[in-house]
């Protein structure tokens, strides 16, 4: 993976879906174009929702990882996001 | 290694969870059934790691113990120490002094501590990725913090006695001396109670940790000269005896059935109390896991899983503002939790279930159940069902099963009337937890309602048909 650097991080561990994507929608809108949100979620359907959110909402999904049982995701916010 | 300590604070008592992050091997320790087997299923679940054995210091005597049941349920191993063997009345995975339990890169050892009771064993945990040296030490009712195990809570059963009460203090004060006092000074002693809990001493601290070193050192008990000195000082400084002790101990003996075990007295409901609010408008909310509340529920009764991050937020996605609830739960522990939780999302819970779905089934009612296919199973059989998805819009929209109908949760509540109903429902959502609520709203609408496991995510790794909407 290349390095990616995140302004911001979301800590949605222990949350259930789609509470991880909410929350991140909430934090996002106080990121700036082109800023880098990490979630860090538990939830499994994490892996479905985030790509669906992304290109729901044309923010960029930079990666998902799993690290030691935890789901890691990269969020660009989008030019018109 | 994964490390984790569950402090249930009623009775002031520790259970623990420890893994190995690489082999994603877990065992738990002296699990208690007020936070019952989900907890510890849940648990492991969100660590990631997946259980491959229950361990008990010793038969308690403070609290009803579910490692029995925990280990039924994961299909593994109970393990208690040899001397364990035909005094319990079940059957249990024999541990010898000194054996040792490999979890990947996680080394557990037991240490046979006789004296609070004759089969007790701590066990020292290892991180062989770090260190060959122990890193911390489980001590059950050993050794506390700033305190002991109490040598006296005996039962009029020949097989346990077979120590007196001075032998069990002389045993205690040689197994902390010469066994536990043994480990190296920086060893880590976490304890299975602490505080107030009735099975120590006056002494017990309320810290829930501590070291070898600090306890050779400061702790005013095992700094007696010698056992008999020992053995003076802890009668005097002990507390009075836990409360049902005699029946707490025989049901984790399996000496006698847990329905005989009295609850404590709480704020809730009996199975008639349920049935009665449910008769007169309120809605039952089972909060179990999506799978277990499938396998068995009361009808009518409407699945959200508990969790204590965001089931304010997720209730007040799937369920009408301020409704009236009743709560039903694994444990009184959790149904309580519910309860404070949902009342303070602003709505009118009338309690919860005593005893949850045991008591229940005990009062002679009936519980119904939901089929469960797998994703494997709806594609095999897909001609036969109309497949309803329960998430919102905007996860529909990227990926779903071709055909679905979209039903979030408030829409399910609201109906299914324009719903064809000429052929079953096959619900899904992620994985299964909003599916769950959504079958279970469709069923108590007297709809045909199969849930789904494994949900989107598992269908989309199969790489199985799906379509997007514009």
């Amino acid at each position: 993976m290349p390095d990616i650097k995140e302004d911001r991080v979301l800590d949605a561990r222990g949350l259930l879906c789609p509470m991880p994507v909410v929350k991140a929608a909430k934090e996002m809108k106080s990121l700036e174009k082109k800023q880098v949100l990490k979630i860090l979620a538990t939830d499994r359907g994490a892996l479905a929702d985030f790509p669906a959110w992304a290109d729901d909402t044309g923010n960029e999904l930079l990666s998902s990882n799993e690290e030691e049982g935890v789901l890691v995701f990269f969020i660009r916010k989008g030019e018109d996001a | 290694m994964i490390f984790k300590q569950y402090r249930y604070e009623p009775l002031s008592q520790a259970s623990y969870i420890v893994g190995c992050i690489r082999s994603k091997k877990g065992v738990v320790i002296d699990p208690i059934a007020d936070l019952g087997p989900d907890h510890y299923l849940l648990e492991a679940a969100d660590l990631g790691l997946s259980i491959t054995a229950v361990l008990e210091t010793h038969v308690h005597a403070d609290y009803v113990s579910c490692a029995r049941e925990l280990a039924e349920r994961a299909e593994v191993p109970h393990h208690l120490h040899e001397s364990a063997e035909g005094i319990v009345r079940y059957p249990i995975d024999p541990l010898k002094d000194g054996q040792v339990l490999e979890l990947g890169k996680v080394r557990i050892r037991t240490l046979h501590t006789p004296g609070h009771t004759p089969e007790h064993s701590c066990f020292v945990v290892y991180d062989l990725a770090r260190s060959d040296d122990p890193w911390l030490v489980l001590t059950g009712d050993c050794l506390f913090v700033g305190d002991v195990g109490r040598p006296d809570l005996l039962l009029d059963d020949e097989k346990l006695n077979i120590m007196s009460e001075e032998e069990r203090a002389e045993s205690q004060y040689s197994s902390i001396r010469n066994r536990l006092f043994q480990l190296p000074d920086h060893v880590e002693v976490w304890p299975g109670h602490f505080g107030g809990s009735t099975c120590g001493g006056v002494n017990m601290s309320g810290k829930a940790s501590s070291t070898i070193y600090y306890e050779k050192h400061y702790n005013l008990a095992v700094a007696q000269p010698d056992a008999a000195h020992f053995a003076s000082f802890v009668r005097e400084t002990m507390k009075p005896f836990p409360d049902n002790y005699r029946q707490i101990k025989s049901y984790n003996l399996g000496l006698i059935d847990r329905s005989e075990v009295l609850d404590e007295p709480t704020g809730g409901l009996k199975p008639s109390e349920v049935a009665a609010a449910a008769e007169s408008g309120a809605l039952v909310l089972d909060v179990h896991p999506p799978l277990t509340f499938a396998h068995g529920h009361i009808a009518g009764s409407v699945n959200l899983q508990f969790n204590t991050a965001d089931l304010a937020d997720r209730a007040e996605m799937a369920l009408p503002e301020g409704m009236n609830l009743v709560v039903v739960a694994a444990t009184n522990a959790v149904a309580g939790a519910a309860e404070r939780i949902l009342g303070d999302a602003g709505f009118k819970v009338e309690g919860y279930l005593q005893g949850g779905l045991d008591a229940w089934k005990r009062a002679g009612r009936d519980v119904v159940s939901i089929p469960v296919l797998n994703v494997k199973e709806l594609r095999d059989r897909f001609e036969q069902f109309q497949v309803v998805d329960a998430r919102e819009r905007f996860e529909y929209k990227y990926a779903h099963i071709p055909g679905a109908i979209l039903l979030p949760s408030l829409a399910a509540w609201e109906g299914s009337e324009s719903l064809d109903h000429s052929r079953p429902f096959a619900v899904v959502c992620g994985d299964q937890v909003r599916s769950a609520t959504v079958a279970s709203m469709l069923r108590r609408a007297g709809a045909d309602a199969y849930l789904v496991s494994g949900g989107m995510v598992d269908w989309l790794e199969r790489d199985f048909p799906v379509e997007k909407a514009s």
